[in-house]
């Protein structure tokens, strides 16, 4: 069963996801895929306090997400995954995760990155990771919130160095 | 001077005070137009009408929030102006929302263009980095307070000014079904906040509470309040067979022990807390978001603890990084904060402990708060509030202000003071696990509550009476022996649908005033008054 939804998200579990976007997706599973936030323990016990009530978290490594997505506990559960990068999509998709839309809801200003949005700001290497997704062929919304129009990320890029 | 440019002015100045309110102090919540349109109503000297559209538009606009930066309809500003018109063209409170409901939608453009004017400013400080100053950096943050405000203040004068003329001249020229179909609009209109508020809480979980709400409300008759006090039971029987006892315990566990003064007093403390009152998010912008205010907020604490200019510019540059989160979560994660840097030993910034601390705390801190504060809690009390609100009773208004400033503040200091004292694991978890049981009491509540709303505010009849010969059949007796309210069950039940296959909120209040006008011309239903 491929995954429910994908999101590409800086703050990971917050308010928008919560409140609007788990239900959105009728998700009760959580993924959250980030090397950095595995290993922080403060970050590993606060990020599952948030998420709405009968609705599972884990709070893992990439590698290790690929392997539940593929054929553990998040291949047999309706899972929404998040990770805060592009690049990190592509490793799912190089470790044989099937995945065949993300969506890019918020990335924040950083040294070096550029608005393209008013909830993203990408870097160079951001954008070389979106442009590696859509040559695989990985079809790319930009929606902060569920009202917001399927336009397609692709859209916003042009014009950015990358 | 002639009268209306003076009304102009105050109304103006009010909008403008009210945006910096909600931004930062929320003691009233002057965001929301329960309260804006009540504020209103006394300046222009009637309350009744101020209270009717406040009311109306607040229980329209239930389940709007603004998360993490997104732009809603701008409702409070939209009462002010609606109640202002409402009062000069003596249209009635439902006929008024049809003038309200447009002016709000349209101010939201104007709220995008502040967030965004603003990063006039977050530019301006990054400028002041170089030479640490820490006091133009916080001037720029309070200088955000003016595009905020005038995003509010400049369309309030000028839709009082050259507004009323025309309003009223239109108002006179508007055909009786436009005006009849309007009020008939503004009695189904609340069926969209409900909707709302049933795609927030958890209905699948728990929709017998809906359920019980509704048949004591709709065959008992029982008023709004008496409906809240028997969810609040049914919430308290749950949450103790849920296990709320251990939260209490560790409650009891948090309780503070006095520190020794450290390098930081209590009057710093207070002077940070103070500053987060006033100027928290006054220079938010799309860029940083609460970046410039944070940086604003925490400056005591690097005057006081980095004496050496390079430490402070590195200080200031990571406190100036972009910073989100549910504005009153942020008083615990100050509070930590604080401790973090004065318990640091080197002589350096402890750069990745506070970038750490602050990046990990604000997404969850940000996932509870909005769920618990803005969601559940402001959900129950501004639809009892709006519900008295509508009888005419100020007692609505008062309710929803003594528990923001009773609630809200007393959350926000001992948070902030909890976490400065004893760090924020244990606020994180004590907060994260009573909040998280809080939370799910709190739905039953507030399903409870939704289900006595729909029969109590949902305001329409059936219009249509069939006649055949010497028979006449009243159709909407008919239909209270199947159900009472069964027309309003069937309005929220179409908005429901309407929001689960993506139909935007915009789209659906604009829908429900063209149904309620088309309605109301075809006869088939009206304004019971």
């Amino acid at each position: 069963m491929p995954v429910r939804h994908v999101r590409i998200d800086e703050r990971l579990i917050h308010g928008q996801v919560t409140v609007r976007w788990t239900r959105e997706v009728g998700a009760d599973l959580i993924l959250v895929a980030n090397d950095e936030v595995a290993a922080d323990e403060m970050q590993k016990m606060l990020l599952p306090l948030s998420a709405p009530s009968g609705v599972k978290t884990e709070i893992v490594t990439v590698e290790e997400a690929a392997e539940s997505l593929k054929s553990g506990e998040a291949s047999r559960r309706r899972t929404f995954l998040i990770v805060k990068r592009p690049a990190d999509v592509i490793r799912l998709l190089d470790s044989g995760v099937q995945i065949e839309e993300i969506n890019v809801g918020n990335m924040s200003h950083r040294e070096g990155s550029k608005q393209v949005k008013r909830s993203v700001s990408v870097t160079p290497e951001d954008v070389e990771a979106f442009r590696e997704l859509d040559r695989r062929g990985v079809r790319m919304t930009a929606r902060m919130m569920p009202e917001e129009g399927f336009k397609s990320f692709m859209e916003y890029l042009p014009g950015v160095a990358g | 001077m002639d009268g209306t440019i003076v009304m102009a002015i105050v109304l103006a100045a009010f909008g403008f005070f009210s945006i910096w309110e909600n931004l930062n102090l929320l003691f009233f919540q002057f965001g929301r137009p329960l309260m804006t349109g009540t504020v209103t109503g006394i300046l222009v000297g009637d309350l009744k009408t101020g209270l009717a559209i406040g009311a109306t538009l607040e229980l329209a606009a239930l389940g709007v929030y603004t998360y993490g930066g997104a732009s809603i309809p701008d409702y409070a500003s939209g009462a002010i102006l609606g109640t202002y018109f409402a009062n000069q063209a003596s249209l009635s409170p439902q006929a008024a929302i049809g003038l309200a409901v447009p002016i709000a939608l349209l101010l939201t453009q104007l709220d995008i263009l502040a967030r965004m004017a603003n990063l006039f400013f977050q530019h301006r400080a990054d400028a002041y980095v170089k030479s640490v100053d820490l006091r133009r950096v916080g001037l720029m943050n309070m200088l955000g307070t003016l595009s905020w405000g005038l995003s509010r203040a400049i369309p309030i004068f000028f839709g009082v000014w050259l507004g009323s003329g025309p309003v009223k001249a239109a108002v006179n020229e508007s055909p009786q079904w436009l005006l009849d179909g309007l009020q008939t609009a503004g009695g189904i209109l609340p069926a969209l906040g409900i909707a709302m508020l049933l795609r927030l809480l958890p209905l699948r979980q728990y929709w017998p509470f809906l359920v019980v709400g509704f048949i004591v409300a709709a065959y008992l008759k029982v008023n709004l309040v008496g409906v809240a006090l028997l969810g609040l039971a049914m919430a308290a029987l749950v949450y103790r067979y849920a296990g709320g006892e251990e939260a209490a315990n560790v409650a009891a566990a948090a309780e503070e022990e006095p520190a020794a003064e450290g390098r930081i007093t209590r009057r710093d403390l207070r002077r940070v807390f103070l500053r987060y009152l006033l100027w928290f998010q006054s220079g938010w912008n799309y860029e940083r978001m609460q970046g410039l205010g944070y940086a604003h907020v925490i400056s005591p604490v690097m005057e006081k603890l980095y004496p050496d200019e390079g430490v402070r510019r590195q200080a200031l540059t990571t406190h100036l990084q972009f910073f989100n989160t549910n504005p009153l979560m942020a008083a615990p994660i100050l509070g930590a904060n604080i401790a973090v840097e004065e318990k640091n030993e080197e002589p350096e910034f402890p750069e990745r402990s506070v970038t750490g601390l602050k990046t990990g705390m604000m997404g969850p801190f940000a996932g509870i708060g909005d769920s618990f504060f803005f969601a559940i809690c402001n959900t129950i009390v501004f639809s009892v509030g709006a519900s008295l609100a509508l009888k005419g009773s100020i007692v609505g208004p008062v309710i929803v202000f003594l528990y923001t400033i009773i609630f809200f503040t007393a959350f926000r200091w001992w948070s902030f003071v909890a976490a400065y004292r004893r760090g924020v694991r244990l606020v994180g978890q004590l907060a994260g696990g009573m909040l998280r049981r809080l939370t799910d009491a709190a739905s039953i509540l507030g399903l409870a509550v939704v289900g006595g709303l729909i029969p109590t505010i949902i305001n329409t009849k059936v219009a249509y009476v069939f006649h055949s010969g010497r028979v006449k059949l009243n159709l909407q007796d008919q239909l209270d022996n199947i159900l009472p309210a069964l027309v309003p069950v069937l309005i929220v039940a179409l908005v429901y649908f309407a929001l689960s296959r993506r139909v935007r909120p915009t789209w659906a209040i604009l829908g429900l005033l063209v149904l309620g006008v088309v309605l109301s011309v075809a006869g088939i239903l009206k304004y019971p008054g």
